[in-house]
């Protein structure tokens, strides 16, 4: 599903370049759980941004369902995007001024779907995570666990087929991290090729492999 | 307090950026409303410059069907003999005469009045004196501007000779530098004695021009009139055949000298006030901005224990601050404003030269500044005082709470409104200008000149001019009129058709009296319908005749040939096209032209050439002054004007509403854009994160550029729907200033909302560009 073939991410600073990721080359399969680990500042979170295509600025050969990203313009990699990412962050990234329905609704806004097909697919997701009772709240008034269960919620609503998780369950007491993490498992299972980025050893254990980074180096 | 002014200025020069744009802003619209407020105390506020003038009163005679007209001299003596409300009423006639025996003769403003006049005015003369009752009628007073010019070396003229249309005159006093009687538009510069002459004592068909007169102390206008109404009827009983219908008016003589441009002046100050408003609600703004970015210093200056209100007190000093810093500015551009505005405007303004800045408007000024402080700054003081205080501890960079953005978007809705409002005045306005301007006027006016030739010639010698000034190379045509066509002029006179029931005088037919020679018709381009016109064959010696205009034939000539038609003004020989006689917004009323030859007493204020060229009219000015001269050397020229520039003078007091209305409209729209920018631009600052999150989903640029667009337009929507209600209310007082145009035009109102709507996206496309613009990843790490 993903090939990555020396992807690399610099910064120009003064005068020199200041690498975040070196020649990273990686194959991730469709259906894979993958974990990627690595200390602060080793380049996780700008990989699973590339991968997410939120950043374009890189050099190398990214193919993503055997589409040449690299070749791709903007456009080209936000509809891939759409089409086949969703993203889960650390800190849930709902909008404050959204009920939790109105936050699950905006990814299929974007896909051009009509509103009454949209309502459906929001209510399925909704029962689908038991969280029908809350759709008309706003995020400050749910526990950090049911924001993230949103989050979620919201990155599996359009029927991604890969999900970018970005520390999922940093925020979250160790049960709630548990039960998003049996959440991706179950994902995992039902066909959703999912890459989180973790400091968790445990959280680690749900995915298929590990890939570790530091400085920016892909090492086994 | 002096902490608190010392922190709000220490806050201030701290953010100069800030408190420049603030004060800039605040200063636009305290400095406009210096500005009109000035010209509204000197125009209308500041009492005439007179002893007593509430006491001063015009007086007029009231004649069905001509409404408002000159009182005749007869009746002015009964009035004055009869009366017991006024201690004195002086009649004078405005003109001008001829300064001669100077190297270049000039023409100047002048005024015969009875020898009472400056006694009841209350001035006395800066040398010399007044009038005094047994001065013969060949002494003139002159004015403080008159003496400069034309006695600059002499330490007092009094004594001096001066000529005027050849009669000499000895200057007896001078007046003071800004004394002025009447007011019109003409500057007057001398004054002489003026008696009736000995025929009109009894024949009440003769009018004084004007009559001004002085109440007695403690006698109200309205007793006045009551007696004067009574004695009118006793003349009407006395007199029938010249008084039936006869009435008096009374009215003050304030009103006759601002009345004419109160009700412009106080739109125009209204519409000043909403400019303000905007520039109140631009800088209510930025300090709910400024409020939302000291929530933390807010909160510990709380924790510190100041109370609310001296959390308030804080900043409504800063905000009065402002508004001070913005009234010294305004001062500056209310000078200059006022300045510019009488360099181009001071005919079109009574009393312009009365308007400056005085303790009335620093007063006012002061006034304006306080309230705006106090207005704009309170909002923002309440809004910084209540922000909550734990959260205020925690936050490092403040953050807005939901309901300061919707204060600030209330606010933005609000300059949108008051900016559509003047934006539909000043569009109603301009439609009425272009409406006028395409009115079709019935003449002919490209390439024709026009001038006033001063009186004093004979009848013949204005044929005689006529048939020289005809003769230049490049003239079509030439002629004379006792008036220039759209003068705000009119003669009306009764006149009655032979072979018709002789009619009381209410329902006597009526036309506007035009004096004209031959070739008028011609150089303007009027043509002749039927009949003949004049030619030089009508002399004095031959029976009376008369052209009519269309206007006149269809009224009272409906189904018949009024040619060959006999009526006491003579006999109609052609009907001659419609004319805008009066000015564009009226329709042509019946109109007869008397040939100049017959009428020869109508010449005594001289008369206007009209000259058509087939060349530019500018290049024949020469040329014309130079045959004028040729035939009679003692002829004085003056307003010299092309055709169309009488046109444009006639519509000049709209003009100049006009370009006030315009430029208050584009302040306000200025302020709005401005609004509406940093509103945006604030908003997409604050949600740039979420702007991150929705990319990171999939939301395209265009979905974000939509996304503030749809926002910025929102505001612009609601604020076009409440102006448009404001609009509907307010236009209104407009109406009287219109032509053709329902101050509810459908057409001005969508052309103003989409000027707005435009706006608007513009405005917002900055913010927006740099919204779509918003990298996800860098906006999810800003987190």
């Amino acid at each position: 599903m993903i090939r990555l073939h020396n992807i690399e991410k610099y910064y120009e600073a003064g005068y020199g370049k200041t690498f975040v990721l070196r020649r990273i080359t990686l194959d991730i399969k469709e259906g894979e759980f993958v974990t990627i680990m690595g200390p602060s500042g080793a380049g996780k979170s700008t990989l699973l941004s590339i991968l997410g295509m939120l950043d374009g600025a890189w050099t190398g050969e990214f193919y993503f369902a055997e589409q040449p990203v690299h070749k791709l313009n903007t456009k080209q990699r936000v509809e891939i995007n759409k089409k086949y990412i969703g993203f889960v962050f650390q800190s849930y990234h709902l909008i404050d001024n959204l009920t939790v329905y109105e936050n699950l609704d905006i990814p299929l806004s974007y896909r051009n779907i009509k509103s009454a097909e949209r309502a459906g697919m929001v209510c399925d997701v909704l029962d689908r995570f038991h969280i029908v009772g809350k759709k008309d709240l706003f995020p400050n008034q749910l526990s950090g666990g049911q924001q993230q269960l949103v989050a979620v919620a919201r990155a599996v609503i359009a029927n991604p087929k890969l999900i970018l998780a970005d520390e999922p369950t940093g925020n979250l007491h160790s049960a709630q991290g548990k039960e998003i993490m049996e959440l991706f498992k179950k994902l995992n299972d039902e066909g959703t090729t999912i890459v989180q980025v973790t400091h968790s050893e445990t959280n680690a254990q749900y995915g298929h492999r590990i890939i570790n980074l530091a400085d920016g180096w892909l090492v086994n | 307090m002096l902490n608190d002014i010392r922190y709000a200025m220490r806050g201030l020069r701290r953010n100069p950026g800030f408190t420049a744009i603030a004060v800039a802003t605040l200063a636009l619209g305290i400095g406009a409303n210096t500005a009109i407020f000035s010209i509204v105390n000197g125009v209308l506020l500041r009492p005439l410059p007179f002893a007593d003038p509430g006491r001063l009163v015009q007086l007029n005679e009231t004649v069905a069907p001509f409404g408002i007209g000159a009182v005749a001299y007869p009746d002015l003596d009964d009035f004055r003999r009869q009366s017991t409300s006024f201690e004195a009423m002086i009649a004078y006639v405005p003109g001008s005469r001829n300064l001669q025996d100077i190297a270049e003769p000039e023409r100047i403003a002048t005024v015969a009045a009875e020898r009472g006049l400056f006694r009841m005015l209350g001035i006395e003369p800066v040398a010399g004196r007044t009038f005094r009752d047994d001065d013969p009628s060949n002494v003139v007073v002159i004015g403080a501007g008159f003496a400069k010019r034309h006695f600059a070396g002499d330490p007092s003229p009094v004594g001096s000779k001066i000529t005027l249309d050849g009669e000499g005159f000895t200057v007896i006093g001078v007046m003071p530098d800004r004394f002025q009687f009447p007011y019109r538009a003409s500057h007057t510069e001398l004054w002489i004695p003026w008696e009736p002459a000995p025929q009109w004592a009894h024949n009440r068909s003769y009018h004084a021009d004007f009559v001004a007169a002085r109440l007695k102390p403690g006698v109200g206008i309205d007793a006045a009139r009551n007696e004067l109404g009574v004695i009118a009827k006793r003349l009407e009983a006395q007199y029938p055949d010249t008084n039936r219908g006869r009435g008096v008016r009374i009215t003050p003589l304030s009103d006759v000298v601002v009345g004419p441009v109160r009700n412009s002046l106080l739109v125009l100050l209204g519409a000043v006030g909403l400019v303000l408003l905007v520039s109140c609600a631009n800088v209510a703004n930025l300090l709910l901005a400024r409020a939302t970015a000291r929530t933390r210093e807010v909160a510990i200056r709380a924790a510190l224990g100041a109370g609310r209100l001296r959390l308030i007190r804080q900043f409504l000093t800063e905000s009065v601050l402002l508004a001070l810093g913005a009234g010294l500015l305004a001062i500056a551009m209310a000078t200059w404003g006022t300045d510019l505005l009488l360099q181009f405007a001071a005919n079109q303004i009574p009393r312009s030269w009365e308007i400056g800045l005085d303790w009335h408007v620093l007063e006012f000024l002061l006034g304006i500044c306080v309230i705006t402080g106090i207005g704009f700054g309170l909002a923002p003081a309440i809004s910084a005082a209540r922000a909550d205080l734990q959260t205020g501890l925690k936050e490092t960079s403040g953050r807005a709470s939901a309901g300061r953005g919707r204060l600030r978007d209330g606010l933005v809705v609000a300059e949108v409104s008051l900016a559509f409002v003047l934006l539909v005045g000043a569009g109603l306005l301009l439609r009425t200008f272009l409406h006028l301007q395409a009115t079709p006027t019935g003449m002919v006016t490209e390439n024709v000149l026009t001038l006033h030739v001063s009186g004093g010639a004979a009848a013949s010698r204005y044929r005689e001019l006529e048939e020289r000034v005809t003769q230049i190379p490049g003239v079509r045509a030439a002629g004379f009129t006792q008036f220039l066509p759209l003068q705000d002029w009119n003669w009306t006179g009764h006149f009655t058709i032979d072979g018709r029931p002789r009619e009381n005088p209410a329902r006597q037919p009526v036309a506007e009296l035009r004096f004209v020679t031959p070739g008028y018709f011609h150089a303007l381009g009027i043509p002749l319908l039927k009949g003949r016109g004049l030619t030089d064959d009508d002399t004095s010696d031959t029976p009376p005749v008369i052209l009519i205009n269309e206007a006149l034939a269809r009224q009272y000539f409906p189904n018949e040939n009024p040619i060959g038609r006999h009526t006491d003004r003579g006999t109609i020989v052609g009907v001659v096209g419609d004319v805008h006689q009066a000015s564009l917004d009226r329709a042509p009323a019946p109109e007869i032209y008397h040939p100049v030859a017959q009428n020869a007493a109508q010449t005594d204020s001289g008369m206007s050439l009209v000259v058509s060229a087939k060349l530019p009219p500018e290049k024949l000015v020469s040329a014309v002054r130079a045959a004028i001269h040729e035939v009679d050397p003692r002829q004085v020229m003056f307003n010299v004007k092309t055709m169309q520039r009488v046109i444009a003078d006639s519509l000049s007091d709209l003009n100049l509403y006009l370009w006030l209305m315009g430029l208050f409209a584009g302040l306000a729209l200025l302020l709005a854009t401005a609004g509406i920018y940093g509103v945006v631009s604030y908003a997409v600052s604050r949600r740039t994160h979420e702007i991150g999150i929705r990319m990171a989903l999939g939301a395209e640029r265009w979905d974000v550029l939509g996304m503030v667009l749809r926002r910025t337009l929102v505001l612009a929507g609601v604020g076009v729907v409440f102006g448009t209600a404001g609009a509907l209310a307010v236009t209104r007082v407009l109406a009287k200033f219109l032509f053709d145009v329902k101050p509810t035009d459908p057409a001005t109102f969508a052309a103003v909302a989409a000027l707005l709507g435009c706006v608007a996206v513009l405005a917002g496309l900055i913010p927006a560009r740099r919204a779509s613009g918003v990298d996800p990843v860098e906006a999810l790490r800003y987190e």
